[in-house]
């Protein structure tokens, strides 16, 4: 205990706002990020604080040993999933707590920097990975060979071009609704050329890759926690973004019923 | 057959993982736990889809939080991936069809099943994280009482 830094209360509040930050920002879970806020004020010495985290507003407030209170809040505005990023926050605030606030907190900010710049996969990479997860679903679920084809061609197709949206304006609902839509243009299409043979199963499977899964765990682990705003938020946000999606998808197969084609 | 379903599962989630960002080293885990989720709902010998998908829900829980204490990492990055393969996205979504369809009998039928499956999962998810909670907290509680006070 004797050797404990003596550490400057507002560096210690912009370390934590910091590191929930990068969390939130992820896809780090409610219940983790106000955990990771708590283990690394108690590693300085404060035992008297509260965290709040939803995942849009991110505040810590804590009393020092004198009675002086500090608190201050981050807004949450980008929200996406690179768990690796969450993982290295956790690994850094293990650390963090194994050395019991003798890591200098200059030092922690600037391992918090780097975490954040932490590159996520090549988009090559995510693009394999919406193909795979498309075209093994086909096969889980149906076993059709040229179904899985389909499936597996139009999942990395559609991915390309959301991630090249997703860059231009990170909106999910704008994402979602071209993939649904552009997905449902290009299996409609094959099932047209007979590349498909239960269109219906392959547009589900090639859809997969824009389920909202993370934000259903999320939802359900909220509720667990007793986190009801942040459980709230993200059910809603599912099954928005499902709503989305669904409407995306049936444009093309209404549009072509209402032209009699 | 239903070996090569719960290997598809396995790779399914292993697709997960790349789009969620989970760290390479993780991967393999992660797969291995959408394989034995989907593997649960292949092979219990339960004539109940409810039941089916909360056991699922917990066997995956329990498969998260053991890997997640094992292998000091996030409890999310084996849950998400794993999960993914059995959420009824594709139950829900058939039912946001047919409703935006006007196929009333389909989507009445889908949506109830997806509510019902979802709710499932949901239970099983909830139930195991709130008993890992308390096996956490009660291993909390005894090292502060170990520790002597100044």
């Amino acid at each position: 205990m004797s050797n404990r830094l003596v550490v400057s209360w507002d560096a210690l509040l912009n370390t934590v706002l910091f590191a929930g930050r990068i969390m939130l920002e992820n896809g780090g879970e409610i219940g983790r990020v106000e955990e990771t806020a708590g283990y690394l004020l108690q590693a300085y010495g404060v035992n008297d604080y509260d965290c709040y985290a939803t995942p849009t507003v991110w505040m810590v407030s804590f009393r020092d040993d004198e009675g002086t209170n500090y608190a201050a809040m981050r807004r949450i505005d980008a929200r996406s999933s690179h768990l690796s990023r969450v993982a290295e926050v956790n690994q850094l605030s293990r650390q963090v707590c194994e050395a019991a606030g003798t890591m200098d907190l200059h030092e922690v900010y600037g391992r918090l920097e780097k975490c954040e710049k932490k590159a996520a996969y090549p988009d090559v990479l995510k693009v394999l990975g919406a193909a795979l997860a498309a075209g093994s679903f086909t096969l889980m679920i149906n076993s059709r060979w040229l179904d899985a084809v389909t499936a597996f061609a139009a999942g990395g197709l559609v991915k390309c071009i959301t991630l090249y949206i997703a860059k231009r304006q990170a909106n999910t609902l704008v994402v979602n609704l071209a993939g649904g839509l552009l997905t449902s243009l290009l299996v409609c299409a094959a099932a047209r050329l007979g590349w498909a043979i239960n269109a219906e199963a392959t547009l589900v499977s090639a859809l997969m890759p824009y389920l909202p899964g993370l934000l259903v765990v999320t939802t359900a682990r909220d509720f667990a926690r007793g986190d009801l705003v942040s459980g709230i938020s993200n059910g809603f946000e599912a099954l928005f973004v499902m709503l989305v999606l669904a409407v995306g998808a049936a444009m093309p197969p209404l549009l072509l019923a209402g032209c009699g084609l | 057959m239903k070996v090569v379903q719960m290997l598809l599962a396995g790779v399914n989630s292993a697709a997960f993982c790349l789009l969620f960002g989970v760290p390479a080293s993780e991967i393999v885990w992660a797969g291995f736990g959408g394989l034995l989720g989907y593997g649960i709902t292949l092979l219990l010998p339960v004539n109940s889809t409810f039941l089916l998908m909360m056991a699922a829900g917990a066997g995956i829980t329990l498969y998260a939080e053991g890997m997640a204490r094992y292998r000091k990492a996030p409890v999310f990055l084996y849950l998400v991936p794993g999960l993914l393969p059995i959420v009824p996205g594709g139950v829900l979504f058939r039912a946001l069809f047919g409703l935006l369809q006007r196929h009333w009998q389909s989507a009445t039928e889908y949506g109830y099943s997806a509510f019902l499956q979802t709710g499932a999962l949901m239970l099983g998810i909830v139930l195991t994280s709130f008993v890992a909670s308390l096996v956490k907290k009660q291993k909390k509680l005894g090292q502060q009482a170990n520790v002597p006070k100044p």
